[in-house]
Protein backbone atom coordinates (compact mmCIF):
# COMPACT_ATOMS: atom_id res chain seq x y z
CA UNK A 1 0.00 0.00 0.00
CA UNK A 2 1.45 3.15 -0.97
CA UNK A 3 0.62 6.75 -0.21
CA UNK A 4 0.41 8.96 -2.80
CA UNK A 5 2.28 12.19 -3.26
CA UNK A 6 1.06 15.14 -1.69
CA UNK A 7 -1.16 17.77 -3.61
CA UNK A 8 1.64 20.70 -2.34
CA UNK A 9 4.61 19.13 -2.76
CA UNK A 10 6.12 21.55 -4.42
CA UNK A 11 6.01 23.76 -1.63
CA UNK A 12 8.71 21.76 -0.11
CA UNK A 13 12.64 22.55 -0.44
CA UNK A 14 15.35 19.78 -0.85
CA UNK A 15 16.41 20.39 2.98
CA UNK A 16 13.11 19.39 4.19
CA UNK A 17 12.99 16.25 2.24
CA UNK A 18 16.60 15.23 2.82
CA UNK A 19 16.09 16.29 6.73
CA UNK A 20 13.12 13.28 6.79
CA UNK A 21 16.10 11.35 6.16
CA UNK A 22 17.87 11.60 8.80
CA UNK A 23 18.13 8.72 11.66
CA UNK A 24 18.39 9.36 15.54
CA UNK A 25 20.91 7.00 17.49
CA UNK A 26 19.41 4.04 18.15
CA UNK A 27 18.05 4.44 22.18
CA UNK A 28 14.61 3.53 24.38
CA UNK A 29 14.38 6.58 25.66
CA UNK A 30 11.60 8.18 26.77
CA UNK A 31 10.81 11.93 25.66
CA UNK A 32 11.57 14.29 27.41
CA UNK A 33 9.66 17.50 25.76
CA UNK A 34 6.47 17.92 24.35
CA UNK A 35 5.26 19.67 21.43
CA UNK A 36 8.12 21.55 19.80
CA UNK A 37 10.59 21.20 22.79
CA UNK A 38 7.37 22.39 24.94
CA UNK A 39 8.16 21.09 28.73
CA UNK A 40 5.66 20.42 30.00
CA UNK A 41 5.09 21.34 34.19
CA UNK A 42 3.34 19.93 37.07
CA UNK A 43 -0.54 21.95 36.80
CA UNK A 44 -0.67 23.98 39.66
CA UNK A 45 -4.94 24.42 39.23
CA UNK A 46 -6.02 21.99 41.97
CA UNK A 47 -9.41 21.24 39.71
CA UNK A 48 -8.74 21.65 35.86
CA UNK A 49 -11.45 21.92 33.34
CA UNK A 50 -10.01 18.48 31.99
CA UNK A 51 -7.15 16.23 33.14
CA UNK A 52 -5.80 14.40 30.37
CA UNK A 53 -6.02 13.36 26.48
CA UNK A 54 -6.94 10.99 26.24
CA UNK A 55 -7.95 9.59 22.16
CA UNK A 56 -7.82 11.46 18.97
CA UNK A 57 -10.78 10.65 16.05
CA UNK A 58 -9.85 10.53 12.66
CA UNK A 59 -12.67 9.68 9.98
CA UNK A 60 -11.03 6.94 7.44
CA UNK A 61 -13.20 5.52 4.34
CA UNK A 62 -12.26 1.82 5.10
CA UNK A 63 -11.44 1.08 8.25
CA UNK A 64 -9.44 -2.10 7.59
CA UNK A 65 -7.03 -0.66 5.44
CA UNK A 66 -6.50 2.26 7.87
CA UNK A 67 -6.51 -0.11 11.11
CA UNK A 68 -3.80 -2.09 9.06
CA UNK A 69 -1.39 1.48 8.24
CA UNK A 70 -1.87 2.72 11.58
CA UNK A 71 -0.98 -1.09 13.32
CA UNK A 72 1.82 -1.51 10.65
CA UNK A 73 3.52 1.98 9.89
CA UNK A 74 2.11 4.09 13.36
CA UNK A 75 3.19 1.08 15.53
CA UNK A 76 -0.22 1.31 17.81
CA UNK A 77 -1.62 -1.89 19.02
CA UNK A 78 -5.25 -3.13 18.21
CA UNK A 79 -7.77 -2.62 20.88
CA UNK A 80 -10.80 -3.80 19.41
CA UNK A 81 -13.96 -2.78 16.90
CA UNK A 82 -17.09 -1.27 17.79
CA UNK A 83 -15.85 0.18 21.33
CA UNK A 84 -17.43 3.11 21.04
CA UNK A 85 -21.15 4.51 20.71
CA UNK A 86 -21.28 5.03 16.98
CA UNK A 87 -22.73 2.66 14.79
CA UNK A 88 -20.65 3.09 12.06
CA UNK A 89 -17.70 0.77 11.93
CA UNK A 90 -14.88 2.14 14.09
CA UNK A 91 -11.32 0.21 15.63
CA UNK A 92 -9.89 1.68 18.95
CA UNK A 93 -6.22 1.52 19.01
CA UNK A 94 -3.62 1.67 21.32
CA UNK A 95 -0.71 3.97 22.35
CA UNK A 96 2.01 2.86 25.06
CA UNK A 97 0.74 6.10 27.30
CA UNK A 98 -2.57 5.23 27.19
CA UNK A 99 -3.94 7.83 24.70
CA UNK A 100 -6.55 5.61 22.59
CA UNK A 101 -6.67 6.49 18.50
CA UNK A 102 -10.49 5.68 17.01
CA UNK A 103 -10.56 4.68 13.15
CA UNK A 104 -14.19 5.67 12.05
CA UNK A 105 -15.43 5.12 8.82
CA UNK A 106 -17.75 7.29 6.63
CA UNK A 107 -17.90 7.81 2.68
CA UNK A 108 -17.51 12.03 3.60
CA UNK A 109 -14.19 12.42 4.86
CA UNK A 110 -12.68 16.14 5.30
CA UNK A 111 -9.07 14.62 6.32
CA UNK A 112 -7.66 18.63 6.44
CA UNK A 113 -10.40 21.41 6.73
CA UNK A 114 -10.75 23.77 2.99
CA UNK A 115 -9.04 26.62 3.05
CA UNK A 116 -6.14 25.45 5.82
CA UNK A 117 -3.43 23.21 6.64
CA UNK A 118 -2.94 23.79 9.79
CA UNK A 119 -4.88 21.18 11.33
CA UNK A 120 -2.43 18.51 12.32
CA UNK A 121 -2.06 16.06 14.41
CA UNK A 122 1.09 15.04 16.05
CA UNK A 123 2.44 11.87 18.10
CA UNK A 124 5.33 11.27 19.95
CA UNK A 125 8.14 8.54 19.43
CA UNK A 126 11.71 7.22 21.63
CA UNK A 127 14.36 6.90 19.10
CA UNK A 128 13.52 3.24 18.32
CA UNK A 129 10.61 3.36 17.34
CA UNK A 130 10.94 6.33 15.00
CA UNK A 131 13.33 4.63 13.67
CA UNK A 132 11.47 1.78 12.46
CA UNK A 133 9.06 4.49 11.72
CA UNK A 134 11.63 5.33 9.11
CA UNK A 135 11.75 1.91 8.10
CA UNK A 136 8.46 1.54 7.35
CA UNK A 137 8.06 4.96 5.53
CA UNK A 138 10.86 3.56 3.03
CA UNK A 139 8.75 -0.23 2.73
CA UNK A 140 5.65 2.16 1.97
CA UNK A 141 7.07 4.78 -0.19
CA UNK A 142 5.58 7.45 1.68
CA UNK A 143 5.80 11.14 1.03
CA UNK A 144 7.84 12.49 3.89
CA UNK A 145 9.47 15.75 4.67
CA UNK A 146 10.34 17.85 7.76
CA UNK A 147 8.17 21.01 8.01
CA UNK A 148 10.52 22.55 10.52
CA UNK A 149 13.67 21.52 8.84
CA UNK A 150 15.86 24.40 9.51
CA UNK A 151 14.21 25.16 13.08
CA UNK A 152 15.10 21.82 15.08
CA UNK A 153 17.75 21.74 17.71
CA UNK A 154 20.69 19.12 18.03
CA UNK A 155 18.63 15.20 18.91
CA UNK A 156 15.32 16.72 17.53
CA UNK A 157 13.28 14.88 15.08
CA UNK A 158 10.34 15.81 13.00
CA UNK A 159 8.58 13.98 10.01
CA UNK A 160 5.97 15.11 8.64
CA UNK A 161 3.41 13.39 6.05
CA UNK A 162 -0.38 12.10 5.56
CA UNK A 163 -2.13 9.24 5.98
CA UNK A 164 -4.04 7.09 3.26
CA UNK A 165 -7.02 9.31 4.02
CA UNK A 166 -5.07 12.46 3.90
CA UNK A 167 -4.57 13.48 7.10
CA UNK A 168 -2.02 15.47 8.15
CA UNK A 169 0.32 13.73 10.62
CA UNK A 170 3.41 14.66 12.41
CA UNK A 171 5.99 12.47 14.63
CA UNK A 172 7.93 14.29 17.30
CA UNK A 173 11.28 12.80 18.63
CA UNK A 174 13.77 13.73 21.59
CA UNK A 175 16.80 12.37 21.69
CA UNK A 176 19.39 11.92 24.96
CA UNK A 177 21.57 14.21 22.75
CA UNK A 178 19.10 17.18 22.79
CA UNK A 179 19.60 17.57 26.58
CA UNK A 180 23.41 16.55 27.17
CA UNK A 181 26.15 18.78 27.97
CA UNK A 182 27.96 19.43 25.02
CA UNK A 183 31.72 20.93 25.82
CA UNK A 184 33.93 22.26 22.84
CA UNK A 185 36.80 21.23 24.11
CA UNK A 186 39.48 23.03 22.14
CA UNK A 187 41.75 23.52 25.01
CA UNK A 188 42.50 27.25 25.57
CA UNK A 189 41.00 29.85 23.57
CA UNK A 190 43.08 32.81 23.41
CA UNK A 191 40.97 36.12 22.36
CA UNK A 192 43.34 38.54 22.06
CA UNK A 193 44.20 41.72 24.51
CA UNK A 194 41.53 41.95 27.04
CA UNK A 195 42.24 45.66 26.39
CA UNK A 196 40.47 45.65 23.17
CA UNK A 197 37.01 44.51 24.69
CA UNK A 198 34.56 47.53 25.68
CA UNK A 199 31.62 47.21 28.39
CA UNK A 200 28.91 45.88 26.16
CA UNK A 201 31.19 44.18 23.91
CA UNK A 202 29.49 40.51 22.87
CA UNK A 203 31.85 38.28 20.50
CA UNK A 204 30.92 34.55 19.53
CA UNK A 205 34.19 32.29 18.93
CA UNK A 206 31.87 30.19 16.31
CA UNK A 207 34.34 27.56 16.29
CA UNK A 208 33.95 26.30 20.10
CA UNK A 209 30.12 27.68 20.15
CA UNK A 210 30.79 30.20 23.02
CA UNK A 211 30.42 33.79 23.98
CA UNK A 212 32.27 36.37 25.38
CA UNK A 213 30.53 39.45 26.90
CA UNK A 214 32.16 42.33 29.09
CA UNK A 215 29.85 43.47 31.56
CA UNK A 216 31.18 46.63 34.00
CA UNK A 217 31.41 43.71 36.27
CA UNK A 218 34.00 41.92 34.09
CA UNK A 219 34.32 38.83 31.30
CA UNK A 220 31.71 36.19 30.93
CA UNK A 221 32.33 33.26 28.53
CA UNK A 222 29.28 31.51 28.10
CA UNK A 223 28.16 28.50 25.96
CA UNK A 224 26.20 29.10 22.93
CA UNK A 225 23.85 25.89 23.87
CA UNK A 226 20.72 26.64 24.50
CA UNK A 227 19.48 25.57 28.56
CA UNK A 228 15.83 24.39 27.41
CA UNK A 229 16.88 21.94 24.38
CA UNK A 230 20.30 22.14 22.48
CA UNK A 231 19.36 24.89 19.85
CA UNK A 232 22.61 27.65 19.14
CA UNK A 233 21.34 30.70 20.57
CA UNK A 234 22.54 33.72 18.62
CA UNK A 235 22.99 37.50 19.71
CA UNK A 236 20.29 39.66 18.70
CA UNK A 237 22.29 43.18 19.30
CA UNK A 238 19.45 45.07 18.23
CA UNK A 239 17.57 44.05 21.29
CA UNK A 240 20.46 43.62 23.35
CA UNK A 241 19.58 40.15 24.07
CA UNK A 242 20.46 36.10 23.24
CA UNK A 243 17.73 34.24 21.65
CA UNK A 244 16.92 31.04 20.28
CA UNK A 245 15.38 30.43 16.90
CA UNK A 246 14.22 27.01 17.50
CA UNK A 247 12.46 27.13 20.44
CA UNK A 248 12.49 31.16 20.83
CA UNK A 249 13.83 31.42 24.89
CA UNK A 250 15.34 34.49 25.36
CA UNK A 251 18.63 35.43 27.83
CA UNK A 252 20.09 38.69 28.96
CA UNK A 253 23.81 39.40 28.28
CA UNK A 254 24.64 38.21 31.42
CA UNK A 255 22.77 34.70 30.50
CA UNK A 256 19.86 35.10 32.52
CA UNK A 257 16.91 33.73 31.37
CA UNK A 258 14.09 36.11 29.94
CA UNK A 259 11.39 34.48 28.08
CA UNK A 260 9.95 31.91 25.54
CA UNK A 261 10.08 28.89 27.66
CA UNK A 262 9.25 28.63 30.87
CA UNK A 263 11.71 28.38 33.74
CA UNK A 264 15.40 27.79 32.44
CA UNK A 265 18.58 27.84 34.01
CA UNK A 266 20.73 30.69 33.13
CA UNK A 267 23.10 30.20 30.33
CA UNK A 268 26.43 28.15 30.75
CA UNK A 269 30.03 29.34 31.84
CA UNK A 270 33.41 28.70 31.03
CA UNK A 271 36.43 29.68 33.11
CA UNK A 272 37.62 33.22 31.72
CA UNK A 273 41.28 33.89 32.93
CA UNK A 274 44.27 36.31 31.63
CA UNK A 275 47.55 35.41 30.64
CA UNK A 276 50.65 37.14 31.07
CA UNK A 277 50.21 39.15 27.96
CA UNK A 278 47.05 40.71 28.95
CA UNK A 279 44.88 38.11 26.72
CA UNK A 280 41.60 36.91 27.71
CA UNK A 281 42.09 33.06 27.82
CA UNK A 282 39.26 30.39 28.35
CA UNK A 283 39.63 27.13 29.12
CA UNK A 284 36.50 25.15 27.62
CA UNK A 285 37.10 22.03 28.92
CA UNK A 286 34.46 22.14 31.88
CA UNK A 287 31.20 23.83 31.86
CA UNK A 288 29.62 25.39 34.70
CA UNK A 289 25.73 25.09 34.89
CA UNK A 290 24.24 28.11 37.08
CA UNK A 291 20.71 28.84 38.32
CA UNK A 292 21.35 32.79 37.41
CA UNK A 293 23.98 35.35 37.43
CA UNK A 294 25.86 36.41 39.98
CA UNK A 295 28.45 39.39 40.21
CA UNK A 296 31.19 36.99 41.08
CA UNK A 297 31.27 35.05 38.40
CA UNK A 298 32.57 37.96 36.52
CA UNK A 299 36.34 37.70 35.68
CA UNK A 300 38.21 41.19 36.35
CA UNK A 301 41.58 41.46 33.49
CA UNK A 302 44.06 40.97 37.12
CA UNK A 303 43.07 37.60 37.68
CA UNK A 304 44.64 34.72 37.00
CA UNK A 305 42.67 31.63 34.78
CA UNK A 306 40.55 30.32 37.19
CA UNK A 307 37.13 28.56 37.59
CA UNK A 308 34.43 30.71 36.77
CA UNK A 309 31.79 28.96 39.08
CA UNK A 310 33.99 29.30 41.88
CA UNK B 1 3.50 -2.92 24.08
CA UNK B 2 2.93 -0.46 20.70
CA UNK B 3 5.47 0.87 18.85
CA UNK B 4 4.84 4.41 19.53
CA UNK B 5 4.24 6.67 22.71
CA UNK B 6 1.54 8.59 22.48
CA UNK B 7 -0.23 12.00 21.29
CA UNK B 8 2.07 15.20 20.95
CA UNK B 9 0.15 17.97 19.75
CA UNK B 10 -2.59 18.74 17.24
CA UNK B 11 -2.73 21.95 14.85
CA UNK B 12 -6.23 23.34 14.83
CA UNK B 13 -7.75 26.63 12.46
CA UNK B 14 -10.11 29.36 13.86
CA UNK B 15 -11.21 32.60 11.94
CA UNK B 16 -9.52 34.80 15.45
CA UNK B 17 -6.43 33.54 16.95
CA UNK B 18 -7.25 35.79 19.91
CA UNK B 19 -11.01 34.44 20.08
CA UNK B 20 -9.90 30.96 19.93
CA UNK B 21 -7.29 31.67 22.60
CA UNK B 22 -9.21 33.13 25.12
CA UNK B 23 -11.95 30.10 24.30
CA UNK B 24 -8.93 27.69 25.57
CA UNK B 25 -7.73 29.81 28.17
CA UNK B 26 -10.77 31.39 29.95
CA UNK B 27 -13.62 28.67 29.06
CA UNK B 28 -11.43 25.50 29.41
CA UNK B 29 -8.21 26.68 31.59
CA UNK B 30 -5.63 26.10 29.11
CA UNK B 31 -2.40 28.03 29.80
CA UNK B 32 -0.64 29.97 27.22
CA UNK B 33 2.68 28.42 26.15
CA UNK B 34 4.28 31.01 23.42
CA UNK B 35 3.34 32.43 20.57
CA UNK B 36 5.30 31.26 17.58
CA UNK B 37 6.73 33.38 14.93
CA UNK B 38 9.26 31.96 13.01
CA UNK B 39 9.16 28.39 13.43
CA UNK B 40 8.67 26.99 10.09
CA UNK B 41 9.76 27.58 6.70
CA UNK B 42 6.29 27.70 5.76
CA UNK B 43 6.44 31.42 7.91
CA UNK B 44 9.40 32.32 6.31
CA UNK B 45 8.66 31.71 2.86
CA UNK B 46 5.74 33.92 3.89
CA UNK B 47 2.83 30.75 3.80
CA UNK B 48 2.17 30.93 7.46
CA UNK B 49 1.57 33.45 10.38
CA UNK B 50 2.39 33.79 13.94
CA UNK B 51 0.43 31.43 16.12
CA UNK B 52 -0.01 31.10 20.02
CA UNK B 53 0.55 27.76 21.13
CA UNK B 54 -1.48 26.75 24.59
CA UNK B 55 -1.31 23.56 26.68
CA UNK B 56 -4.81 22.05 28.09
CA UNK B 57 -3.96 18.92 30.05
CA UNK B 58 -0.57 18.60 29.31
CA UNK B 59 -1.44 18.85 25.61
CA UNK B 60 -0.52 21.66 23.32
CA UNK B 61 -2.95 23.68 21.07
CA UNK B 62 -1.16 25.50 18.36
CA UNK B 63 -3.76 27.79 16.76
CA UNK B 64 -3.64 29.00 13.26
CA UNK B 65 -5.59 31.11 11.65
CA UNK B 66 -8.30 30.32 8.91
CA UNK B 67 -7.05 31.22 5.22
CA UNK B 68 -10.53 32.05 4.46
CA UNK B 69 -13.28 32.11 5.64
CA UNK B 70 -14.90 28.54 6.98
CA UNK B 71 -18.29 27.62 7.97
CA UNK B 72 -19.17 26.59 11.27
CA UNK B 73 -20.54 22.73 10.95
CA UNK B 74 -24.19 21.53 12.02
CA UNK B 75 -23.31 19.38 14.55
CA UNK B 76 -21.32 19.33 17.58
CA UNK B 77 -20.14 15.95 17.11
CA UNK B 78 -18.27 14.96 14.25
CA UNK B 79 -16.09 11.83 12.84
CA UNK B 80 -16.14 13.17 9.22
CA UNK B 81 -12.63 14.89 10.36
CA UNK B 82 -11.34 14.47 13.35
CA UNK B 83 -11.56 15.19 17.09
CA UNK B 84 -9.79 15.62 20.35
CA UNK B 85 -10.74 14.38 23.12
CA UNK B 86 -10.02 14.98 26.98
CA UNK B 87 -10.52 12.79 30.14
CA UNK B 88 -11.78 12.99 33.50
CA UNK B 89 -12.02 10.48 36.15
CA UNK B 90 -15.78 9.04 36.41
CA UNK B 91 -16.41 11.25 39.81
CA UNK B 92 -15.46 14.36 38.07
CA UNK B 93 -17.23 14.32 35.11
CA UNK B 94 -20.59 15.31 36.27
CA UNK B 95 -19.71 18.23 37.98
CA UNK B 96 -17.78 18.88 34.39
CA UNK B 97 -21.07 18.26 32.59
CA UNK B 98 -22.64 21.10 34.74
CA UNK B 99 -19.64 23.05 34.72
CA UNK B 100 -20.19 23.26 30.85
CA UNK B 101 -23.54 23.78 31.06
CA UNK B 102 -22.84 27.29 33.87
CA UNK B 103 -20.32 28.56 30.96
CA UNK B 104 -22.63 28.07 28.19
CA UNK B 105 -21.02 25.87 26.51
CA UNK B 106 -22.69 24.26 23.99
CA UNK B 107 -22.36 20.80 23.49
CA UNK B 108 -24.09 17.29 22.98
CA UNK B 109 -24.68 14.18 25.17
CA UNK B 110 -23.77 12.61 27.35
CA UNK B 111 -23.86 9.72 25.40
CA UNK B 112 -22.85 6.10 27.32
CA UNK B 113 -20.45 3.79 25.45
CA UNK B 114 -21.01 -0.24 25.35
CA UNK B 115 -19.49 -1.06 28.99
CA UNK B 116 -16.78 -3.71 27.25
CA UNK B 117 -15.18 -0.82 25.40
CA UNK B 118 -12.15 1.98 27.29
CA UNK B 119 -15.39 4.77 27.30
CA UNK B 120 -17.60 5.13 30.02
CA UNK B 121 -19.38 8.58 28.72
CA UNK B 122 -18.95 12.04 26.13
CA UNK B 123 -19.68 15.19 25.97
CA UNK B 124 -18.86 16.54 22.03
CA UNK B 125 -18.50 19.92 21.41
CA UNK B 126 -17.03 22.40 19.23
CA UNK B 127 -14.20 25.30 19.42
CA UNK B 128 -14.94 28.80 17.85
CA UNK B 129 -13.27 27.47 14.66
CA UNK B 130 -16.01 24.47 14.39
CA UNK B 131 -13.48 21.55 15.32
CA UNK B 132 -14.46 18.98 17.24
CA UNK B 133 -13.75 18.37 20.68
CA UNK B 134 -15.21 15.91 23.45
CA UNK B 135 -14.58 14.91 26.90
CA UNK B 136 -15.27 11.73 28.18
CA UNK B 137 -14.00 9.39 31.66
CA UNK B 138 -12.08 6.15 30.75
CA UNK B 139 -13.41 2.86 32.15
CA UNK B 140 -9.66 2.03 31.59
CA UNK B 141 -8.33 4.92 33.23
CA UNK B 142 -6.48 2.65 35.94
CA UNK B 143 -4.25 1.33 32.66
CA UNK B 144 -4.04 5.38 31.85
CA UNK B 145 0.01 6.77 31.54
CA UNK B 146 1.44 9.96 31.32
CA UNK B 147 3.73 10.55 27.75
CA UNK B 148 7.18 12.48 29.18
CA UNK B 149 10.08 11.23 30.92
CA UNK B 150 9.64 13.00 33.97
CA UNK B 151 5.59 12.72 34.51
CA UNK B 152 6.34 8.94 34.72
CA UNK B 153 9.33 9.60 37.18
CA UNK B 154 6.81 11.41 39.22
CA UNK B 155 4.34 8.96 38.62
CA UNK B 156 6.19 5.89 39.95
CA UNK B 157 7.82 8.11 42.98
CA UNK B 158 4.11 8.78 44.43
CA UNK B 159 3.04 5.47 43.24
Amino acid sequence: METAPTKDAGFRTKRQMEKAKELPSASDALPKYGGHGYVPTAEDDEEPFVERISHLVLGVTDVDRAEHWYNDVMGMDVLGRGLMADTRPHSVMRMNSGCLLVLVEGKDIVPRRPGTNAVHHAFNMTPNQYRRLQEKIEEYKIDAWVDRAQFLAQGEYNLNFRDPDDHALEVCCDTPEASELILPNVGILDCGPASQYNVGDVKLLKDADVYLIRLKEGFLAMSRWCTHMNGRIIWNREHWRFQCPYHHATFDRRGNHTGGQPDLDALRLYSVGFGPDGHVLIDTSQVTQRACFEPDQCVQPDRALVGAGA
Amino acid sequence: MANIEGLDHTGRSVPDVREGEDFYVSLLGAKHCNTIASATEDVRAGRGAPHPCNVLAGYLFVLFPHAKHLPLPDALKGEDGSRIAFAVSRQRFDDVVERAGDIGLSFEGPVTHPEHGPFGESIYFTDPGGNYMEICWRRDSDQARTRLAWEREAEAATA
